[in-house]
């Protein structure tokens, strides 16, 4: 099993250009649509409330939000060049949201929000399982008292049951050829990214600390979130472990 | 309390666990038919080779064998010549059948009752092994954690643990909410459910016996992956050392039923483990 020794981590390399292409911008507007209407629904948002986007990305529920006039949303990311393309939507559409460039262990708001969410597997990315703990406790720092917390990412079960080691995929003549591997010490799933685009061969690294659900509860309540539901998918279906997906609504106390 | 007292003392403080918690009621002479009895000598003698070269434990070494039931794995040490084990459990009708055994064969085993979150007077030990999913009894918590902070309070520096479990990975891929098994007259009907929230099994299981006379009992385990109990053996002073798959030192995947994990409580001092582990 490898171990994550090296000082750079992968989440700095791993958001490039080809995950920019191969893996945002894959997703359709509709697809958007769709968990933006999720999201609104399940955190039961409205208009005036604020709202934080926590790794948004190309900030694509942000500006959905936004759209839909939800005029208090503030994105977050680490990655600046995903927020510059951001920005040129918001330009473009002339969109009211708040796009800033941060660290998710740190989120430099205090009781600000009234709702936050963390959508398509943007958690568990540290290797030190102390980071990840951060994460949880920057959101509920973040959050006003009684505010909403929805996380959507792998759920770990469903990764063991149905666990396969090789994926592909290709979009307009580009390739993904992905590998994957559980390291069952730390519980991470390290996918090797391969990107074929005609000579062009980029090799990425991804790696995501998974988690089944009774450790997620277990982490949310130790840092002042209490669980409220846990859904399988956005038609809301109870979660079981054979749901890929694992999302979670929580409360700060 | 000297670590290794002599008087049997101590197996009068019994049952101090409060109210009636499913594992008081379990553990009876029939579960003994059904579980212990179906091990053939030699499989406990592979289970306790396995045990010896893991924990790498000479014969005068403070051993502690932490819920022996009925001393399977205790008696075996001691008829090797291991001069220093005990056989702790918190079934007196268990460690009733382990003393006979111990008597009969001469043996110098001592037994401990007592509740596995409290062995009260063991400290400084050699090695403590747990086999056999014993571990993840209690419905709360914090109370299989105080198993795992009793298991570090009782180790020397250095000392290490062994623990045999269920995978909890290898019960995600194939868990079965109902099964059967045994065979005439005696049957186990099961009856399964798996609560993610809590990571629990809980079995509604029906004993069909040679007499007739047909119960149901309840059963619940928290179950770990391997990550899990790293972490929180880790929050007690016990360093994760190797994990096995099975007792013939199989890589553990998440295929694996069993989950075979051995800690050290700091540095490993036993000098043939960590020539072993080099």
């Amino acid at each position: 099993m490898r171990n994550n020794k090296s000082t750079a981590m992968w989440w700095e390399e791993f958001f490039d250009d080809s995950y920019g292409r191969m893996g945002l911008e894959v997703i359709d507007a509709e697809r958007t649509r769709v968990e933006v209407d999720f999201i609104v629904g399940a955190l039961e948002l409205k208009k005036r409330e604020w709202i934080l986007d926590l790794a948004c990305g190309k900030g694509r529920h942000s500006l959905e939000l936004a759209r839909r006039g939800f005029s208090r949303v503030t994105g977050l990311d680490y990655t600046e060049d995903y927020l510059k393309k951001a920005r040129e939507i918001k330009e473009a559409e002339n969109l009211n949201v708040r796009l800033v460039q941060g660290d998710m262990r740190d989120i430099p708001f205090d009781a600000e929000f009234d709702a936050a969410y963390n959508y398509f597997t943007s958690f568990g990315f540290f290797a030190d399982e102390k980071d990840n703990e951060k994460v949880i406790a920057s959101v509920a720092k973040a959050l006003k008292p009684g505010g909403r917390f929805l996380l959507e990412t792998i759920n770990r079960d469903q990764m063991i049951r149905n666990f396969f080691k090789l994926g592909w995929y290709e979009r307009e003549g580009e390739y993904v050829l992905k590998r994957f591997e559980i390291d069952l010490e730390t519980s991470t799933l390290v996918s090797e990214w391969t990107y074929l685009r005609g000579k062009r061969k980029t090799v990425r690294q991804v790696r995501i600390r998974m988690y089944s659900l009774h450790e997620m509860i277990t982490m949310l309540r130790r840092n002042g979130l209490e669980f409220v539901s846990a859904w399988g998918n956005k038609e809301k279906e109870l979660l079981t472990w054979d749901h890929h997906r694992m999302i979670v609504l929580a409360k700060k106390s | 309390m000297n670590k290794f007292d002599k008087s049997r003392g101590s197996r009068t403080h019994a049952k101090q666990a409060s109210g009636t918690q499913w594992w008081e009621q379990f553990f009876d002479t029939e579960w003994k038919r059904f579980s212990f009895d179906a091990h053939t000598p030699e499989h406990t003698a592979k289970q306790v080779d396995f045990i010896i070269r893991k924990l790498g434990i000479n014969k005068e070494d403070n051993i502690l064998d932490l819920a022996c039931g009925i001393g399977r794995h205790a008696l075996e040490l001691s008829r090797r010549g291991f001069e220093h084990v005990t056989g702790q459990d918190f079934c007196q009708e268990y460690l009733d059948i382990a003393a006979q055994q111990a008597n009969k064969e001469g043996l110098n085993t001592e037994f401990l009752n007592s509740d596995m979150r409290r062995i009260p007077g063991y400290a400084n030990l050699d090695a403590i092994y747990c086999w056999h999913t014993s571990f993840g009894y209690f419905e709360d918590e914090v109370e299989n954690e105080k198993v795992a902070d009793t298991i570090g309070a009782a180790l020397k520096q250095g000392g290490l643990f062994l623990l045999d479990t269920i995978n909890r990975d290898w019960v995600v891929k194939n868990f079965q909410s109902q099964g059967w098994h045994g065979e005439v007259p005696n049957y186990i009907l099961e009856r399964n459910h798996f609560d993610l929230a809590t990571s629990t099994h809980h079995g509604e299981w029906t004993f069909i016996a040679e007499d007739g006379k047909n119960h149901t009992k309840k059963m619940q385990l928290r179950q770990y992956s391997l990550h899990e109990l790293i972490e929180l053996f880790a929050r007690y002073g016990m360093r994760f050392v190797q994990a096995w798959g099975s007792i013939d030192g199989e890589e553990l995947t998440i295929d694996s039923r069993r989950l075979i994990i051995l800690f050290s409580k700091g540095e490993v001092s036993s000098t043939s483990i960590a020539r072993e582990l080099r």
